[in-house]
């Protein structure tokens, strides 16, 4: 069955909740936790003082990556859960996590339905309906009613 | 953890290969499975060829009997593999309206289904109902592709 899950988040709370569920599923399942949070990519600028500002915006991004994907391999740590954390830069944040999901050989991703911007109206937000739509595993959309732990 | 996981069907190829795949997951965390489908409701004003060569009567009993055979399919191969099935035929002219309705009356868990029915749409990314299914679930769905 599904051994090896992808989580990824994004630091918002249902990312979170999401992730607390991904774990509950793999303590009861005996599979593994791939937490992953990917950075925003932002073209560098022109200019030598612009670049370094830049340099230092992409340290920044990658460390709130770094921690975001920390605090789910620390859920995962809690729960005993076996677990890897990947963080990663990209343009395509969709593109990103199934390409991560494919390299590391996930057989499921399982994400909460909505960013950052948190619509709810919408039937998920717009990086989770990419992964939906173009995922190459099945795919779990966590929508935030708690699943018995 | 995940207990009762709901399975909708509708006979296609990719909602059978769903329903395998809600079956093995089930079996791997010890939950059981409640396997359903949606017949739509009879209508004198339609296009349906089977509503329109049928009475009420007749329809209601040949589509009773073709969504019993989806759900035997599921249900045999569910138990074939230890999995506790129970199964559920609703009438519904918006399948993703009983599929939430049943998600409820049931007390799933977890809803397991096709990204695309039986329309199988494939200019679409994600199946119509898939789409509001997402939309009103309060629970989690897994989408198979």
């Amino acid at each position: 069955m599904f051994r090896k899950i992808l989580v990824p988040t994004d630091g918002s709370a249902l990312s979170e909740h999401a992730a607390s569920a991904a774990v509950a599923l793999a303590r009861g399942s005996g599979a593994e936790i791939v937490a992953l949070c990917v950075a925003q990519e932002c073209n560098p600028p022109h200019g030598q003082a612009a670049e370094s500002a830049w340099a230092a915006q992409r340290e920044r991004a990658l460390n709130t990556a770094a921690q975001r994907a920390g605090q789910v391999a620390r859920l995962a740590q809690e729960a005993g859960v076996p677990h890897s954390l990947v963080t990663a830069m990209a343009s395509s944040e969709h593109d990103e996590i199934i390409r991560v999901a494919h390299d590391l050989h996930c057989d499921l991703i399982f994400l909460a339905a909505h960013g950052q911007c948190g619509v709810t109206r919408l039937i998920a937000g717009r990086v989770p309906q990419l992964v939906l739509a173009y995922s190459p595993v099945p795919v779990i959309l966590y929508r935030g009613a708690t699943m018995p732990a | 953890m995940i207990q009762r996981i709901l399975v909708p069907t509708d006979g296609s190829d990719l909602s059978e290969r769903a329903a395998l795949g809600a079956i093995d997951f089930a079996k791997n965390i010890g939950a059981e499975l409640v396997a359903m489908t949606a017949i739509p409701a009879f209508h004198a004003l339609t296009a349906s060829p089977e509503m329109l060569e049928q009475t009420r009567q007749q329809y209601a009993q040949s589509s009773t009997r073709n969504g019993q055979d989806l759900l035997d399919r599921v249900a045999t191969m569910a138990r074939d593999a230890g999995v506790p099935c129970t199964c559920v035929q609703m009438v519904s002219d918006d399948p993703h309206e009983a599929i939430i309705a049943a998600a409820r009356e049931h007390s799933c868990d977890l809803i397991v289904m096709a990204s695309h029915g039986r329309r199988g749409i494939k200019g679409l990314l994600l199946g119509s109902e898939t789409q509001k299914v997402l939309v009103h679930s309060a629970i989690p769905v897994l989408v198979y592709r």
